[in-house]
């Protein structure tokens, strides 16, 4: 792997969103009133299902019962996948629903977000979004990231079972050091990856984008602008840059297009070490040129 | 773990002629100008309505199906394959089936398969294996 730059990605595996949790009971759900927001920060990294584990406690104090698998969010009327990270969701989603998100507007925090326990909307997410199934998915993401970079899953196979429990219990739990001291052996390589795992996140219900990224070229080092052009040609043409008409963002920071590809794979992945990037239209004074 | 819309109705076919080479219906043509952030968004949701070719392939004690090769439209997502393999091989909801891709891994249901025929084909192929125990996690 390249350099592994710890600051960084301890800075990232930091990063925390403060969120409004607003539940309105449906008929089918008794209750003696509406309860206030529950006010709660999260980590970037982490996902829904996991804030329903914390949530349970509370709302069952309030004499509200929830079944995990029956519980969903909304931002805006929307129902927010349960199976991809909050951080990505909320770069994604923070822009009123009916403009143009522009990178640079500043969201109002925290994230205003509405909790459901029933009416699960199964057209629009997947079911069942329970602790289990959510370690069963990152498992499988992990495995895929393991496969785009290497060619097999081996890593991930032949990690012993005590080391996958730690993975994801680190990440449950929010443990930095015991989750590096488990990943950085799949992404160690001593060579250079020969995909990036990378995933592109474009609004107005997208589905996301996924090619594949070569790790290195002989020539130069592959950089983010390069992948960008290669998937996203119109918007980012190679030859100027200045005409960029859409900017990445990942963890709520624009990503310049120079950043080369392999540090930022190994230094800005998410928790299942993808790159997960939101593309957003770039505004014309918001002083982000990059 | 059960993540399948039954609603969702299956629509794929048998495969009986000679396989085409599915890289050669993906390709989209160049646009003469460079098309707006709303125009590669509505580009991007567009369905996809070109076939790939899927190739089935049983493990372990997984029955087997009477042919292996399938065309699917690539706009589906993973479910739709998973649902019709499940019709296929007569399984109820409630019977363990577990779908990998490459023998590595199991993509998200609602991934697309047209992108993950662009990512993991095999010799334009998508090989599927599935079992009825966990056999890659």
């Amino acid at each position: 792997m390249s350099a592994f730059d710890i600051a960084i990605s301890e800075t990232i595996w930091d990063g925390k969103l403060p969120l409004q949790v607003t539940f309105h009971p449906t008929e089918s759900i008794s209750s003696a009133r509406t309860p206030d927001p529950i006010y709660i920060e999260v980590a970037r990294l982490s996902y829904l299902s996991l804030l329903t584990h914390q949530l349970h406690s509370i709302y069952t104090g309030l004499g509200i019962q929830t079944q995990p698998e029956n519980v969903w969010y909304d931002y805006n009327g929307e129902p927010l996948k349960w199976h991809f990270p909050i951080g990505l969701l909320y770069d994604l989603y923070n822009f009123p629903i009916s403009q143009v998100p522009t990178f640079g507007e500043k969201a109002s925090l925290p994230w205003r977000i509405n909790i459901h326990f029933d009416e699960f909307p199964i057209d629009k997410i997947l079911r069942n979004p329970t602790l289990d199934t959510t370690q069963d998915m990152f498992m499988s993401m992990l495995k895929e990231a393991d496969f785009l970079r290497h060619g097999t899953t081996k890593r991930v196979m032949n990690m012993s079972k005590r080391d996958q429990t730690q993975l994801w219990q680190s990440l449950v739990q929010g443990k930095y050091s015991e989750y590096w001291s488990v990943n950085k052996h799949l992404l160690e390589n001593g060579q250079l990856a020969r995909h990036i795992p990378l995933r592109l996140y474009m609004p107005y219900k997208c589905p996301p984008i996924q090619e594949l990224v070569p790790g290195n070229t002989e020539e130069h080092p592959l950089l983010i602008g390069d992948a960008m052009t290669r998937i996203l040609p119109d918007l980012f043409p190679s030859d100027d840059q200045e005409e960029c008409d859409a900017i990445p963002v990942i963890h709520g920071v624009p990503l310049p297009l120079d950043t080369p590809l392999g540090w930022a794979s190994d230094n800005l992945c998410f928790a299942d070490n993808f790159l997960h990037i939101v593309i957003s239209k770039k505004g014309t004074d918001n002083g982000l040129d990059t | 773990m059960d993540l399948i819309n039954t609603t969702e109705t299956v629509s794929l076919e048998a495969s009986q002629e000679t396989l085409p080479n599915a890289d050669d219906e993906i390709e989209e043509s160049k646009p003469v100008e460079r098309q707006t952030f709303e125009q590669v968004v509505a580009l991007h949701k567009e369905r996809n309505t070109s076939k790939v070719i899927v190739r089935f392939r049983a493990i372990g004690n997984a029955p087997i199906l009477k042919q292996s090769f399938y065309k699917i439209t690539a706009s589906n997502k993973f479910q739709t394959v998973i649902q019709f393999l499940r019709k296929e091989l007569k399984y109820q909801g409630s019977d363990p089936l577990f779908l990998y891709i490459n023998s590595a891994f199991s993509p998200s249901p609602d991934a697309t398969v047209a992108t993950l025929h662009k990512c993991f084909n095999t010799d334009g192929h998508l090989i599927i294996n599935y079992c009825t125990t966990a056999a890659w996690g």
